[in-house]
């Protein structure tokens, strides 16, 4: 199962470093580990930040600035989330998701 | 097989106008060059209408004595028969104006299209090519000003010519032809450049100067926001060090809405209003974002 497609991962090679898009991709091989173990709910906390993150860098007409600030915040978010563990929290009830 | 144009237009990556191109290709079997089609090298000139969802809202009307906008298209929906800039006019028919200080004759009522149609001949010629070189349309080419494109749901016509005629000519009945230079006259009218009509007959054109017969048109859609996307992003910035799960499900469903209208538009199918409340919604949205203490 593929989150992304090729192309999408190929937008984000071409508006980041190439460093930055091999920490995502790990990143998002971790998610589809947690989608497949059904780990779903930490999953989709992190997913759901990444992925409006992901499209603004992919997007032509975000400025530098902004670009800069993003993809400086994916990198974050990956060396954080790479060797993270994804679980299953049914009743998952704290909407300030912390990683 | 015909020639199926297709198109695109978005906001430069400054948004400080708007990039428009021909997509069309020469590979497909209803591209340039294929079965029988006209190849892209001979595109002689283009055509260019546009309309957004608040220019086709409330049209206004002019009456006798009023003024024409320079490269607005009008249509004649009372009065005679009027000659108007050379050209005989009748009820139901269209003009656009190629100059500032054109009068409604007496009589006549005109009511807007709704539609701009700054013409890309002359010094301001734009034809597609085999490069790929975009046509950069100035704010002022929208009949826009200020610092941005405006925001807005962006409905186009794009009509391209071919076979360039001189001196006298027998039209095509049922063709429309573009004047390119100096002028002709075609049943008592007179055309000057950026002026079209439909043959209506087999009476001679006239031309002292170049014209040009329309081989296909294309009509389609664009969702142009650029200052929404600028203010989204912003938020985005603004929200970037936090793991708020409210706040990042919300900016999802603002950003899932505007791709939603974004993608609608490259199907070709898309219905206004709905549109524009849509994108009228993505910046209220924004606008009112929730405090919060993530």
């Amino acid at each position: 199962m593929s989150l992304y497609s090729q192309k999408q991962l190929e937008t984000i090679r071409i508006g980041s470093s190439a460093n930055l898009y091999d920490k995502i991709r790990s990143l998002y091989e971790s998610f589809e580990e947690a989608i497949e173990k059904k780990r779903i709910s930490d999953f989709y906390h992190v997913a759901i930040k990444q992925d409006v993150l992901v499209s603004v860098l992919g997007d032509e007409l975000a400025s530098n600035d902004v670009k800069q600030v993003v993809a400086s915040e994916l990198n974050a978010m990956a060396v954080t989330n790479s060797s993270k563990t994804f679980y299953l929290t049914p009743g998952y009830t704290n909407n300030e998701y912390v990683f | 097989m015909s020639l199926i144009l297709k198109t695109l237009l978005k906001p430069s990556s400054d948004g400080t106008g708007a990039i428009f191109n021909d997509i069309t290709g020469q590979t497909d079997s209803t591209a340039y060059g294929q079965n029988g089609n006209i190849f892209v090298s001979d595109v002689a000139a283009i055509r260019l209408k546009m309309a957004t969802f608040t220019s086709l809202s409330g049209l206004a009307m002019l009456k006798a004595g009023e003024k024409f906008t320079q490269y607005k298209e009008y249509q004649k929906t009372g009065g005679q028969s009027s000659v108007v800039d050379g050209k005989t006019l009748y009820v139901g028919n269209s003009f656009v104006p190629r100059s500032k200080n054109l009068v409604v004759p007496t009589g006549d009522i005109w009511v807007e299209t709704g539609y701009y149609v700054y013409p890309y001949i002359g010094t301001d010629v734009w034809v597609p090519n085999e490069a790929q070189v975009q046509n950069s349309i100035s704010l002022s080419k929208l009949n826009q000003s200020g610092s941005a494109v405006y925001d807005d749901i962006y409905t186009y016509t794009y009509e391209i010519y071919f076979d360039i005629q001189s001196g006298s000519f027998t039209p095509v009945i049922g063709a429309r032809y573009l004047c390119l230079t100096s002028s002709l006259t075609y049943n008592g009218s007179t055309y000057y450049p950026g002026d079209t009509f439909v043959a209506i007959d087999n009476n001679q054109i006239s031309a002292s100067g170049y014209f040009c017969k329309m081989y296909a048109s294309t009509d389609a859609y664009a969702v142009l926001s650029f200052n929404t996307k600028s203010s989204l992003y912003q938020l985005v910035v603004e929200k970037a060090g936090s793991s708020c799960l409210k706040c990042w499900t919300d900016i999802n469903n603002i950003k899932t809405q505007l791709d939603a209208i974004s993608f609608m538009s490259e199907t070709g199918n898309v219905a206004l209003g709905p549109a524009s409340k849509t994108l009228e919604w993505v910046n209220d949205a924004i606008r009112n974002f929730p405090t919060c203490n993530c």
